[in-house]
């Protein structure tokens, strides 16, 4: 279980008798440096998206967007024993929509993926090793206590956890007839390093799509944040390693700057770029909810 | 050691004169007044207990004595045998020009061998504008040259470049380890009932340690032994009461302080009914002094002090909410014996306790980290006049620590989790050594000498971490078993060689070693920083410091200046893991999230100062550099410390008017705060993340600011008098940054993302308003 420190608290003091003001700091010159988020699921094909970084205050819009995206990149994947070049898909329930794919190659539990990007004279790449999926003990409903009806909550869980340290998981979820992908859950990465070896309840809310966030908060649907009574929910519970679980801690860290926390970079499971390069071994449930 | 066995039977012909220096009206002792005898050139000034010994040819001779602020006395003794002169001064008033500058140059910082040591007495500093009108010894050491605090209004502070960690700050000889209240806006120690303070950034002597950079020695007052008194104060954010008088007339007396603030009183009608009901903040501080006279050669001393601290937050957007509490707890008993006129000691026990909770809960879920030390410490010095040329000076000390780094303790229904209770136990000793010489009619050198060792001791559990980083072993330890030991000399040599009556040269190099280690979460002091003991991972800080300086008073000591060069190396410094935060250290060993570097600072200081007559206050100025080397951080590249500041300038000034009204102000310019500025941006999860710099690479805008505040004295009666205190801190309402974050707006998704760099000010224009009060 993992829970991020309220640090929050202390903010909130700093901001009671605080004033601000916009200020003008000056970026240092960024280096072009490739930025990859790729994964390969159980018995799925890989999925790898290619773009560069930019220079922190160049102006964004849709037209531009395009630039950090790479199409054209080189992008290599083999699991020991094949061997075969991603080609360039387009879907557009993601953001960005250009993704490249494996054709042949899907994920098994104990293969090892090693993914190579090239473009231009750049050049990452990233080695992950899939897990054997782990399943939930059982799933169940919890209605929140703060929302505004009982038919809104959050997603208990029961799961016994290996006496091996280690096992981390990642938690998305899906929700017949509004969803058409999963998405990740709240605090989506879970470790055992509190509950190693025990069996444990923990929970997990819905969390807000980026959709949803960029709402003003009057325009925020009811059930923000929560699942809803009615609804039937597919669970992914997928393991992954434990560098897998340090980048996704490190990028809930790469806060935008406070008093309180020193900025940290991600960390990167790919050598040569930023992002990520990793395997995940999916066990899902689907709750209805009552 | 040959240093210390060269000593000269100078005092076969002499007797000794000793006694103690006190205030006539209140029998308090007056640390650093001077006891002369002008024809011979000879004189002593009293300790920090008040205490003076001298070695004087039998005969009639003439003494004085004086001190900063009374009326000195003169008297004439027929010296036959060993005695015992006690003084009584009468208070003249500080800062009048009745005050009758002493006959006798005070001239202590030309004369004296301590290099980079500047001591402020609490009428001082009361004069000076303070944030909120809270009278605080910590933010006025920050005006001196080579202090510098660690962020806007923060009682935590550096000095010459080293860490927070690395200063040893005492109050009546017992640790402190966390001096702040209202995280760290407010120090913990109440001006009322504080005599003094010494700060001492270089050339520390061997008597201390424990600590790499400085040592600031603050003293307690002793309490009036001859009369009850009640006083306090009204203030903005905060109120005290101040007890004090004999229980035995002359013999004993006790000395009781009080202070709370009421942030939590105001807000609370604000509040109730908002979506921000429940949060509030409150601390108090309680002090206590308890001294008894046995008897002329024995005195017992109790000093005490308990501070409490606690936040609550609750959140209106969710169900959220934190409870942080924290505090300090002292209690030092000491007693005092005078073996005879030239030798004395002083042995002690204290016990001292730092706790710090985060209690927090949201959705079910709750969730505690606690952290604290606890320490035992057993302590011996003592005092040898061997001659008026040569006083020696040797004792002992033990610590026992425990400390509790983190330990955490979850809940989430009927499940819980509990981190295994890490308390980690060491033991820390110490021998000394010191003599203070005067050879010849120029040169005074000191010399010491000091031995520490530590040991780290079980029972205790060490997790270790597979090349993921998944523990995968834990080896345990039995309580007492030895896990691992360090020691070392620790030599301090300083000298000072006399140009002229008004000038000087002072030089000195010191080794420190420090066995415990502060490490921060972030680049301010916050109570969530942790303490940690050295292990067998995370070896002693260790510093080497070499100071020289040029030191020249005028105008017969009515101005002091100096200028003083310092180069510092540290070993052994700790820092976090580059991306690892407070939460990696629950079930695991914090040290294990810790990585190991080296640094250094240098730089030049200047002081002006004037401390006597109508008009008081000093310039400082300081230029230096601090920087720091770790293999894990910053890529390898040497980065500087979030606080170096290449340039630290303080002006500070008081003036009498007259007898109703004093005026002070204060201007302080630095370069701008260190932070560490986003190289590039790129996109991840479908969010925008960022790629940070090279640390502290980039510098915020200059700071200054200036604070002024008048002191108005109601007319006394003899029972009653009072004052009122208007203070405006940041008079021309300079918006200094106090931290910068990037705030996002809009979304990807609709193209109209934007990034905008914002600084948060803490303190605009602050106006406050005190009013003081004495009951005679």
């Amino acid at each position: 279980m993992k829970r991020k420190f309220p640090l929050i608290a202390i903010l909130f003091l700093l901001t009671l008798v605080g004033c601000e003001k916009e200020i003008s700091i000056p970026a240092e010159d960024h280096v072009d440096t490739l930025v990859i988020e790729g994964a390969i699921e159980l018995n799925e094909k890989a999925r790898v998206t290619v773009s560069l970084n930019q220079n922190f205050y160049d102006p964004f819009s849709l037209l531009n967007i395009y630039s950090y995206v790479l199409t054209d990149a080189t992008v290599m994947l083999t699991d020991g024993v094949d061997f075969e070049e991603l080609k360039l898909k387009t879907d557009y329930d993601y953001f960005p929509p250009f993704f490249y794919e494996s054709k042949n190659i899907k994920g098994q539990p104990g293969k090892t993926y090693t993914l190579t990007v090239s473009w231009g004279n750049l050049n990452a790449y990233g080695i992950s090793t899939m897990p054997k999926p782990t399943t939930l003990d059982s799933v169940w409903f919890i209605p929140s206590e703060d929302a505004s009806s009982d038919s809104l909550g959050s997603i208990g869980y029961r799961y016994a956890d290996p006496d091996t340290a280690g096992n981390n998981h990642f938690i998305t979820y899906s929700r017949d007839g509004i969803d058409s992908r999963f998405y990740n859950a709240s605090s989506p990465a879970r470790t055992d390093k509190l509950v190693n070896g025990t069996t444990y309840n923990s929970s997990f809310s819905r969390g807000a799509t980026n959709a949803e966030k960029a709402l003003p908060e009057a325009n925020r649907p009811w059930d923000y944040g929560y699942f809803v009574r009615g609804q039937e929910v597919e669970i992914k519970w997928s393991a992954m390693e434990q560098k897998t679980f340090d980048f996704w801690e490190s990028l809930g860290n790469n806060n935008s700057g406070n008093i309180l926390t020193t900025p940290s970079n991600v960390k990167s499971t790919v050598v040569g770029g930023f992002g990520v390069w990793a395997a995940y071994a999916p066990y899902k449930v689907t709750l209805v909810i009552p | 050691m040959a240093f210390f066995l060269l000593h000269t039977g100078l005092f076969g012909q002499n007797f000794s004169l000793s006694g103690r220096v006190t205030d006539a009206a209140t029998g308090e002792i007056l640390p650093g007044a001077n006891v002369v005898v002008s024809a011979l050139k000879i004189g002593a000034t009293t300790n920090a207990y008040g205490h003076y010994s001298l070695s004087i040819p039998k005969g009639i001779h003439e003494i004085s004595c004086s001190f900063v602020g009374y009326t000195t006395q003169t008297i004439t003794i027929d010296l036959s045998q060993n005695s015992t002169q006690n003084w009584s001064l009468q208070y003249a008033n500080f800062m009048t020009n009745e005050v009758i500058v002493v006959a006798e140059k005070d001239d202590q910082n030309v004369t004296g061998v301590e290099i980079g040591t500047v001591e402020l007495r609490m009428e001082e500093v009361k004069q000076i504008p303070v944030l909120m009108g809270e009278v605080d010894i910590m933010k006025t050491i920050q005006l001196l040259p080579g202090v510098s605090s660690s962020s806007e209004g923060n009682s935590g502070f550096h000095v010459r470049g080293g860490s927070q960690d690395q200063n040893l700050i005492l109050l009546d000889d017992a640790v402190i380890y966390n001096p702040s209240h209202l995280l760290g806006f407010v120090s913990i120690f109440n001006g009322d009932a504080l005599r003094n303070a010494e700060i001492i950034k270089g050339g520390i002597p061997a008597r201390y340690g424990g600590r790499i950079s400085s040592v600031l020695d603050v003293r307690m007052r002793d309490g009036n032994y001859r009369d009850w008194q009640v006083q306090g104060g009204i203030g903005l954010i905060s109120s005290r009461v101040l007890v004090e008088g004999p229980l035995v007339p002359e013999k004993s007396s006790l000395l009781f302080s009080a202070r709370r603030t009421y942030i939590d009183l105001l807000l609370e009608p604000i509040l109730d009914g908002t979506e921000n009901e429940g949060n509030s903040y409150f601390f108090y501080d309680l002090n206590l002094k308890l001294n008894y006279r046995l008897s002329d050669k024995d005195q017992l001393f109790i000093s005490g002090y308990y501070g409490y601290d606690k936040f609550s937050y609750r959140s209106p957007d969710s169900d959220f909410q934190s409870d942080i509490p924290w505090g300090n707890g002292m209690i030092n008993l000491r007693w005092m014996h005078l073996f005879t006129g030239k030798f004395y000691i002083n042995t002690s026990v204290s016990y001292t306790d730092y706790q710090f909770n985060f209690e927090s809960s949201q959705g079910g879920f709750y969730s505690s980290l606690f952290s604290g030390i606890k320490d035992w410490n057993a302590k011996l010095d003592a005092n040898l006049l061997v001659s008026n040329r040569q006083t020696l000076r040797f004792g002992a000390q033990y610590t026992n620590h425990r400390f509790s780094p983190s330990n955490a303790y979850g809940r989430s229904g009927d499940t819980e989790f509990v981190s295994p209770e890490q308390v980690q136990v060491a033991h820390e000793a110490a021998v000394y050594v010191e003599e203070e010489w005067k050879i010849g009619s120029r040169i005074t050198a000191i010399a010491g000498l000091r031995y520490s060792a530590f040991q780290f001791v079980g029972p205790f559990e060490r997790f270790v971490k597979n090349e993921q980083g998944v523990i995968s072993d834990t080896i345990s330890y039995s309580k007492g078993e030895s896990i691992k030991t360090y020691g070392g000399l620790e030599p301090r040599v300083g000298v000072n060689v006399l140009l002229t009556e008004e000038s000087s040269i002072k030089a000195g190099v010191t080794r420190n070693m420090q066995y415990i280690h502060l490490v921060n979460i972030s680049n301010t002091a916050m109570p969530t920083d942790l303490w940690l003991p050295s292990s067998e991972i995370i070896a002693p800080q260790i510093g080497w410091q070499y100071s020289a300086g040029y030191f020249r008073n005028f105008k017969n000591n009515l101005f002091e200046t100096s200028a003083e060069l310092f180069y510092k190396h540290m070993d052994n410094q700790i820092e976090y893991r580059e991306g690892t935060d407070i939460s990696s250290n629950i079930r695991d060993n914090p040290d294990n999230n810790m990585t190991t570097g080296s640094g250094q600072s240098y730089g030049f200081e200047l002081l002006i100062r004037k401390s006597k007559g109508k008009t008081t206050g000093w310039i400082a100025y300081t230029w230096s550099v601090s920087e720091r080397f770790f293999d894990e951080i910053n890529k390898g590249k040497s980065y500087y410390a979030p606080f170096d500041k290449r340039h630290d300038l303080a002006l500070t000034g008081t003036r009498k008017l007259n007898e109703r009204w004093t005026v002070a102000a204060v201007w302080v310019f630095t370069s701008g705060q260190r932070i560490t500025a986003p190289k590039s941006r790129y996109l991840m999860n479908e969010n925008i993340y960022i790629e940070w710099g090279d640390r502290n690479a980039t510098k915020l805008p200059a700071y200054h600011r200036m604070d002024v505040s008048a002191t108005w004295q109601q007319r006394k009666t003899s029972k009653f008098e009072s004052s009122f205190t208007f203070a405006i801190y940041n008079v021309y309402n300079r918006l200094n940054p106090y931290f910068v974050y990037y705030d996002e707006e809009g979304a990807l998704e609709l193209g109209n993302y934007k990034v905008t760099a914002k600084q948060v000010t803490l303190f605009p224009i602050l106006p406050s308003i005190t009013w003081n009060f004495k009951f005679l």
